[in-house]
């Protein structure tokens, strides 16, 4: 299966739309995934999805070296934009009170779900580099490129974000 | 209370993968939906792309021709005739009004022998009706 940036260069080098429709099947599932993930709700996720592809294609063919980090970069600035508008948080609890995410923890019905309400209680910043590292799969100098930070930045963060991680899961298994 | 082993780091990983892998999809339709909105609305590429494709060297050429052309017109233009402009010379004021009327010039400048040909040949059915006499 070809990779998101031969398909990309296929679409830009030689308008092959097939390329692009396939690289949107690739995607647009997991980029909606990824939105519910971090705290959209699901019908508006649809509305972010094809309003980040609109923006997506706008650009893409200026730089199609790193299609994901672009794509999930756009999604990202989007759904804090309207995190703004909205005036709310994509994480509803305190993350600084350990006594409210063991509460939140404990409502985990399996070890998935455990994880994900884990992963949940931290920063918004460690979130989107926590799953765009170890869920999408991004290098970590896609994903510098997609905060605009330095890659030895980006691997000393993820590495931080796993050991945080890691410790809230000793934390509750202890509390 | 749940209370499960910490994974090693490999495991952690793949627990990461697994657990939003595994979340519920997407509405298929709606996406298809999209696709074929996404479709009408890419840019067409061809168009640029067949502007990149020109060599850089007929680029050149067509822009040595535009400086070219460019210089031609103006060493034509600089090649014109300057426009003459005549010396106004300073006149006197009898001139000037002789000049500004053409009547008052006509009779004034009339001859001692054009004023014996007019007496001479007065009759009644000239338009003169009237003539200064001289004394």
């Amino acid at each position: 299966m070809p990779d998101a940036q031969q398909l990309l260069k296929r679409y830009c080098q030689s308008d092959d739309r097939s390329a692009f429709n396939t690289f949107y099947r690739q995607q647009a599932d997991r980029l909606w995934r990824f939105l519910v993930a971090r705290g959209c709700d699901e019908s508006h996720a649809y509305d972010l999805l094809s309003e980040s592809f609109l923006k997506f294609i706008q650009v893409i063919c200026k730089d199609y070296r790193s299609p994901l980090a672009l794509l999930y970069k756009i999604a990202i600035n989007l759904q804090i934009d309207d995190y703004r508008r909205k005036k709310i948080s994509p994480v509803d609890i305190d993350n600084s009170a350990v006594d409210n995410y063991s509460e939140f923890l404990e409502e985990s019905s399996d070890m998935k779900d455990y994880v994900r309400r884990l992963i949940k209680t931290l920063p918004e910043r460690e979130q989107n580099m926590l799953l765009l590292r170890y869920w999408i799969g991004l290098t970590h100098k896609e994903i510098a490129v997609n905060m605009n930070i330095p890659e030895g930045t980006v691997r000393r963060q993820c590495a931080d974000v796993i050991k945080a991680l890691k410790q809230r899961w000793l934390d509750n298994a202890d509390g | 209370m749940a209370n499960y082993p910490l994974p090693d780091d490999d495991r952690l990983f793949g627990l990461i993968k697994e657990t939003f892998d595994t979340l519920p999809g997407p509405e298929m339709a709606r996406l298809n939906q999209f696709e074929q909105r996404l479709n009408r609305k890419l840019p067409d590429r061809k168009s640029i792309s067949v502007i990149k494709k020109i060599p850089w060297w007929v680029v050149l050429m067509f822009g040595c021709s535009v400086v070219a052309a460019t210089w031609w017109a103006g060493d034509i233009l600089n090649n014109q005739k300057p426009v003459q402009v005549e010396e106004i010379l300073p006149v006197e004021s009898n001139d000037i009004e002789q000049t500004n009327n053409p009547d008052q010039r006509s009779i004034n400048s009339i001859s001692p022998t054009e004023e014996d040909h007019l007496e001479t040949n007065y009759d009644d059915d000239s338009p003169i009706i009237y003539q200064r006499e001289n004394f």
